[in-house]
């Protein structure tokens, strides 16, 4: 009996894959319907040959390869391990011969859970949701008296079921309530839109009455028992009461009816987290801080920005349609008739410029000029008001002084342009100075000799025995060279700092000691 | 005499530059823009102003819905100015792109320029241009000249648009009712104050060639300062022979064509014939300026702007104006 899959369903699971198999992606969910349908009503033990030779003979999709142990296993193992939507415990399973003997074996035995169950029943509720979501805040009424009768939580009876029922409807109905706001907010986001693209003159009235009647009174009576709520959450016993009312008379839960203390233990403790937990998320959609908007799943002031957009907007149009009023086609017509009467229609020419403002002395008008545009004309008005009644008798007032400065005009020479430096001629100082170092400090062909302080007339004589200085100080000098010639060897010789000094200059090299040279051999 | 705050003053001056006080308010404006435009819309705020129009002048700008509109100036446009006016109203209140609904008020130039020269044939395209330039690009400022992004610098043709403002056809409706009541013969008179308030702003000065005026501005000087202070603009300054307004949001003019103008007209005397104008002027741009060039029309075009010199039958004479000022031949900083 292969289940028929809708339209909308089928394309929604591919796109899930739960199971990850890339032949079989709707294979997770295949078996999650194996398990649900056939788990609890057949005998036998729901082993993967089970699920196999089931999935093969009922669930399989057209075009679809057959499947077997090693496919199925890792599908299973994604909705026991990750999905937690299956549970998975080793039984022993007596297993069936050929000849009819049985034979034991201990094999995985898979059952599925209440969130498995809840998983299938919640995509069926996706898929229907255009249907069932409705923009209705009639269960806004039973969430506020819930939450009120839920300030006496003391007085209320554990005895029964009642409370937790009621927190349970409590939920039910916030949730209700949260899930209509989020449509009405995209309605008026929609209806908004329309309204900025088409200006259609009905949808402003239709976004008038949501604003006013629907979303605007729930809104508020939303915030309004946001106290109360978080009254509620800080009251330690009120998860107490509601999960000892849980277990109470009218429970059809097995571990009540045989008083399995540990298990019932169990299950307060759980009830009262899930209590905890949900108060506290219902809280946090209350919370009006930024982080909390922005990290909270439904905050309800997400909401409050659409509404206060679709206000503007309202606005907006009112302006827009009065404006419109202007009945273009009479104003042509107007203006028509006036064109004919052209010659007699006085339209008189722009003001003329006047005559500046001159009567302030220059450090006065660097005064005003020196502060912002705006507050100039305060200034002037302040300073003028000394000179205001003199100008009234302006015949007696000196004449404004207009110095004329003369432009002159700045014409450029060659004398204007700068010194240019004067290039050394390298290429016959260097014969000069190898002669001059040949004969200042070379002992024979091959040897440099630097003992005394030295008198230079080139500069690159001067700086040749500067250059070849660091070679004493490195144990292979053959990257040192000067001239042409690199060196073999290179030694220090004498203590004392030896002076080079270079005819015409202010200042002499020192170097700290005497050193030879000897250069490699040539050829 | 009520004060006016910045708001009010901004708000006057606007009127007076501009003849339009558009009342929308727009995502690029000031701050202080905004405020003017909301203390107009207050009563308390509209009554100073309107007060102030009134008093001065005796006559209030005109309004709708929140745009106003206050004409008054020197003679009147000519007729064909005044058409191109009118055309260009028309044409631009029924181009669908300057009603902002699909995308923004940005029309093009060259389909409006067409429609006026229908209605304007004896003026060349360029010619009405101008004419629309001058008077809605500078003087209404109710367009603003634009042009579509150009990503690569091809030689591709202009294309000229006008970006339209919002008010444009509540201020077309104010413009065409001004110049429907205007036809109507009831012209309310002024006071002699008024008169002389009128004269002041609408002429660069005023003089005895104005008996009546004159006298009644001697004898009331300091009423009429005190009028003109609250604005903290204009400034009265009343010499033996003339009087005048001073505008205290210009500055100095520095050119040297104003320069040459100021000694020309200083040296007419009695009168210079037509013809040898360019001669005084020649002479005396070499005088002062002996390096350099001085357009000889541009200073003549000063001397029209400052009103320092007047043509009577064929001859320049010098204005009072222009015995305002004293020329020193001195260096840059000269004190």
């Amino acid at each position: 009996m292969a289940s028929q899959l809708s339209g909308p369903l089928r394309s929604l699971l591919t796109a899930m894959n739960l199971g990850r198999n890339t032949n079989h992606p709707l294979g997770g969910w295949q078996v999650l319907m194996i398990l649900y349908r056939d788990g609890s009503t057949t005998g036998e033990p729901m082993t993967i040959r089970y699920l196999v030779d089931h999935y093969n003979s009922d669930y399989l999709e057209p075009g679809e390869p057959l499947i077997d142990d090693d496919v199925l296993r890792p599908i299973v193992k994604v909705l026991v391990e990750q999905a937690h939507l299956v549970a998975e415990s080793t039984r022993k399973v007596r297993e069936r011969m050929n000849s009819g003997k049985f034979h034991v074996i201990q094999s995985s035995v898979y059952r599925i859970n209440a969130a498995g169950i809840e998983y299938l029943k919640a995509m069926q509720r996706v898929i229907d949701a255009e249907n069932t979501v409705v923009a209705s805040t009639k269960r806004i009424t039973e969430y506020c008296q819930l939450v009120k009768t839920f300030q006496q939580y003391d007085s209320m009876s554990t005895t029964d079921m009642q409370l937790y029922e009621d927190f349970n409807r409590m939920l039910s109905a916030y949730d209700e309530v949260t899930q209509g706001l989020r449509k009405l907010d995209v309605d008026l986001h929609d209806i908004s839109t329309d309204l900025a693209f088409d200006r259609l003159g009905d949808a402003s009235l239709h976004l008038q009455t949501m604003l006013h009647e629907q979303a605007i009174p729930a809104y508020t009576q939303m915030i309004k028992q946001a106290a109360l709520l978080r009254w509620l959450s800080l009251q330690e016993g009120f998860g107490e009461a509601v999960a000892i009312s849980r277990q109470a008379k009218g429970n059809l839960d097995v571990a009540v009816a045989i008083g399995d203390e540990s298990a019932l233990e169990s299950e307060r403790e759980k009830t009262k987290a899930f209590v905890q937990r949900r108060l506290a998320s219902m809280i946090q959609s209350f919370d009006p801080s930024t982080s909390a908007i922005q990290t909270s799943f439904d905050s309800i002031y997400l909401l409050y920005q659409t509404l206060n957009d679709a206000s503007q907007l309202l606005a907006r149009e009112y302006e827009h349609v009065r404006r419109q009023k202007i009945d273009l086609r009479a104003l042509t017509d107007d203006i028509d008739q006036l064109i004919t009467k052209a010659s007699r229609l006085t339209v008189p020419h722009a003001l003329p410029l006047h005559l500046p403002m001159d009567r302030l002395s220059r450090a006065e008008m660097a005064a005003v000029e020196s502060l912002p545009r705006d507050q100039r004309a305060d200034k002037m008005a302040d300073l003028t008001s000394s000179v205001r009644a003199d100008m009234l008798e302006a015949g007696t007032m000196e004449p404004v002084t207009r110095p004329v400065t003369e432009a002159v005009r700045n014409t450029v020479t060659a004398a204007d342009n700068p010194e240019a430096a004067v290039d050394g001629d390298l290429a016959a100082d260097e014969q000069a100075a190898i002669q001059e170092f040949a004969a200042l400090t070379m002992t024979s062909r091959r040897v440099v000799d630097i003992t005394h302080d030295l008198e230079f007339t080139t500069q690159l004589a001067r700086d040749a025995v500067v250059a070849l200085y660091p070679a004493t100080q490195y144990v292979d000098p053959a990257g040192f060279g000067v001239f042409g010639r690199s060196v073999e060897e290179a030694a220090v010789t004498t203590d004392q700092p030896i002076q080079l000094h270079l005819q015409g200059e202010l200042f002499a090299v020192t170097l700290p000691h005497g050193f030879r040279v000897t250069f490699q051999k040539e050829g | 005499m009520a004060e006016l705050e910045k708001a009010h003053r901004l708000a006057i001056n606007q009127l007076l530059d501009h003849a339009i006080f558009t009342g929308s308010i727009d995502q690029g404006m000031r701050q202080s823009e905004r405020k003017s435009r909301e203390v107009y819309q207050s009563p308390s705020g509209r009554q100073r102003i309107q007060g102030w129009f009134s008093r001065l002048f005796g006559e209030a700008p005109t309004g709708f819905r929140d745009n106003w509109l206050w004409l008054m100036g020197p003679e009147k446009l000519p007729a064909t100015h005044v058409t191109v006016l009118l055309a260009t109203l028309k044409a631009v209140i029924n181009t669908p792109a300057a009603q902002g609904i699909e995308a923004d008020r940005v029309i093009e130039a060259r389909p409006v320029i067409a429609a006026v020269h229908s209605a304007v044939p004896e003026l060349g395209e360029r010619k009405i241009r101008k004419i629309i330039d001058s008077l809605f690009v500078e003087r209404f400022k109710l367009l603003t000249p634009d042009n579509p992004e150009v990503a690569e610098e091809k030689n591709s043709t202009v294309q000229e648009y006008w970006d339209v403002a919002e008010d444009f056809v509540s201020a077309a409706q104010l413009l065409v009712s001004a110049l429907k009541t205007g036809l109507k013969p009831n012209l309310e008179s002024a006071t002699p104050l008024q008169q002389v308030n009128r004269y002041l702003l609408k002429h660069r000065y005023l003089d005895q060639t104005q008996p009546q005026l004159w006298a009644t501005l001697k004898a009331n000087k300091v009423a009429v300062a005190d009028m003109w202070a609250p604005l903290q603009r204009f400034y009265l300054e009343v010499g033996d022979d003339y009087a005048l307004l001073l505008d205290g949001a210009r500055r100095q003019l520095q050119s040297r064509q104003y320069f040459v103008a100021l000694a020309v007209a200083r040296s007419l005397g009695a009168g210079v014939p037509d013809a040898d104008l360019g001669q005084r002027i020649k002479m005396l741009s070499r005088q002062l300026y002996s390096e350099a060039v001085v357009n000889q029309t541009q200073v003549k075009e000063e001397i029209e702007n400052n009103s320092l010199a007047q043509e009577k039958n064929g001859f320049w004479i010098a204005t009072p104006v222009a015995k305002r000022f004293a020329i020193t031949l001195g260096d840059s900083d000269g004190k």
